[in-house]
């Protein structure tokens, strides 16, 4: 075996390998188990009924007598992802043909620390270009921290020197494989096929739990090969959740208006995931995960463009997908580093 | 001592305790390969908690024990790191739960050279992202963390001759993001290093 190895290669800070493998230790034993690896399938009697709702709507009182476990607000936002799964199966399809690419443009904002512990918040723009097979090209702009405070900023320049004028540009080609795109022409567009696909993690690694689960339901939508037929079907597996509440008519972080559900999970933090989506074509415009007590903002990420293109060089003219952002986003500064940063 | 083995078989049967001690022995490897694919430290502390908690949902899913975990541990950590932002927002809740971590005064010592680290590790990164996600996994595993091609084709899931393959081809890209570039020189001279001793009989990056 080859004994180079390139140099950048440093001890874990001191204590903090044994506190993280005590971590690892304590995470499996209360939350993940010894056992092998289960994860909590939805009843499919309980999602075909959730999935009935908009047929039912007449009758609701009869339903809530029946499924003492449905909550109002679980109704009404099950009711709204099944309006948007309706509406989703009747858009054109925005998955390339051939010598075409889907094209995206999102926007990320997340708020993390750094080595030095400073909080600083980032936006990470991204452009992608994917064909129908999943090949392409993705340019990432990566902003300049802001801080939010004078003195994170002094000493960040004091340690990094003076602060970028201008984002840093990568250039990425996708073959396919890529994580950051989805392989989802395969999926099924059966709703208890795609949701036991999800819950068991068969499509997206991670843990299990409902919260994730809707995490991973928004990335799938996102995808920008996925059909009408797929988008309505993660649309009915979303309604299927539990704790999931309809938050109604909001704007979303560009200023554009639409409707928005959101889950709460309080074993971290409590955080919640906020959702907003056209009325009109039920295209995602924007996920959000903030503080469920005082609103900051940890992460977003925001639809700016998407379309069907010729090239992997051009931007749609006239087939846009979601309407044009209206204002500059602006989001109010976490308190601390929020959950999941490391401290340096 | 235990081997590996021997704790595998363990983690195996849902022993987490026998996973701890796999952390403790290779927590640090997996740390600086997270490093080198991020080019942050404090990411990649994170990134290795998230590792480790993902290879322990996919224990089962080990194919081949031939050369112990680690290369298995650093396939899993490719995936993690590939879109590492999307990787700790599934884990924040039990990120969330790491009790409060000790600053030691031999680290704050170290700090301005872990920041003179990812400032040289971005710029390596920022040619080096121009590869397809696929080919960067073998040039970092093969070349960065020094697996030979068998091992990285257990960590990868891969036939040997497709590892083959696909570095050859990597090596080519990279030689050619590199001499576009014009800079870099000193992470230049490295790559080409470790290109050459890890497979002289082929042109060097």
């Amino acid at each position: 075996m080859n004994e180079f190895r390139i140099p950048l290669e440093r001890e874990f800070p001191e204590g903090r390998l044994r506190l993280r493998a005590s971590h690892l230790v304590s995470e499996i034993d209360t939350n993940m188990g010894r056992g092998p690896a289960a994860h909590a399938h939805r009843d499919p009697a309980r999602r075909r009924l959730l999935a009935t709702i908009p047929a039912i709507a007449a009758a609701l009182v009869a339903v809530l007598v029946v499924g003492t476990s449905l909550l109002p607000g679980t109704t009404a936002a099950a009711q709204a992802l099944n309006k948007a799964a309706d509406t989703a199966a009747q858009q054109r399809s925005a998955v390339a043909g051939p010598g075409e690419y889907s094209y995206t443009k999102t926007l990320a904002y997340s708020a993390n620390e750094d080595t030095q512990g400073i909080l600083a918040s980032r936006t990470i723009q991204t452009e992608s270009w994917v064909a129908a097979n999943g090949s392409g090209t993705q340019v990432t702009e990566i902003s300049p921290p802001e801080f939010f405070n004078q003195e994170d900023r002094r000493t960040w320049t004091e340690t990094f020197g003076p602060i970028a004028t201008r984002p840093e540009v990568q250039r990425s080609s996708l073959d396919g494989s890529s994580d950051s795109v989805y392989d989802v022409g395969a999926l099924p567009t059966d709703p208890d096929k795609l949701a036991t696909l999800i819950e068991d993690r068969k499509i997206i690694g991670g843990p299990s739990g409902d919260w994730e689960t809707f995490q991973e339901v928004w990335e799938l939508l996102g995808s920008p090969n996925a059909s009408p037929e797929l988008r309505s079907t993660l649309f009915q597996v979303a309604a299927g959740i539990d704790g999931v509440v309809l938050s109604g008519d909001v704007t979303d972080p560009v200023g554009r208006a639409g409707f928005a559900v959101s889950l709460t999970s309080d074993k971290n933090g409590p955080l919640t995931q906020i959702v907003v989506f056209d009325k009109s074509s039920s295209q995602l415009l924007a996920t959000e995960e903030v503080d469920a007590k005082t609103g900051a903002v940890y992460s977003a990420d925001i639809v700016l463009e998407a379309g069907v293109v010729a090239s992997d060089t051009s931007t749609p003219v006239d087939s846009e997908l979601v309407p044009a952002p209206v204002a500059t986003p602006q989001f109010e500064a976490p308190a601390g580093p929020g959950p999941g940063s490391a401290s340096g | 001592m235990t081997s590996d083995k021997e704790l595998w078989d363990r983690v195996l049967q849902g022993d987490a305790d026998s996973f701890g001690e796999l952390f403790q022995r290779h927590g640090q490897a997996i740390y600086n390969y997270c490093f080198r694919r991020t080019g942050n430290w404090a990411v990649a502390e994170d990134l290795v908690s998230t590792v480790f908690l993902e290879a322990w949902r996919r224990r089962r899913n080990v194919k081949s024990e031939e050369y112990g975990p680690v290369p298995w541990l650093l396939g899993v950590a490719s995936n993690v790191v590939r879109n590492s932002q999307r990787s700790l927002r599934r884990y924040r809740a039990a990120l969330s739960r790491l009790p409060s971590q000790p600053v030691h005064p031999d680290f704050a010592d170290d700090l301005a050279a872990r920041v003179d680290d990812e400032k040289r590790m971005r710029r390596i990164l920022a040619i080096f992202s121009e590869l397809p996600d696929r080919d960067q996994d073998v040039i970092a595993l093969c070349l960065w963390q020094g697996l030979s091609y068998e091992q990285a084709g257990a960590a990868l899931d891969l036939p040997v001759g497709t590892v083959k393959s696909r570095l050859s081809r990597a090596r080519k890209r990279l030689r050619e993001l590199i001499d576009r570039s014009g800079q870099f020189q000193g992470e230049t001279r490295l790559i080409h290093e470790a290109a050459r001793q890890f497979a002289p009989e082929e042109d060097t990056v």
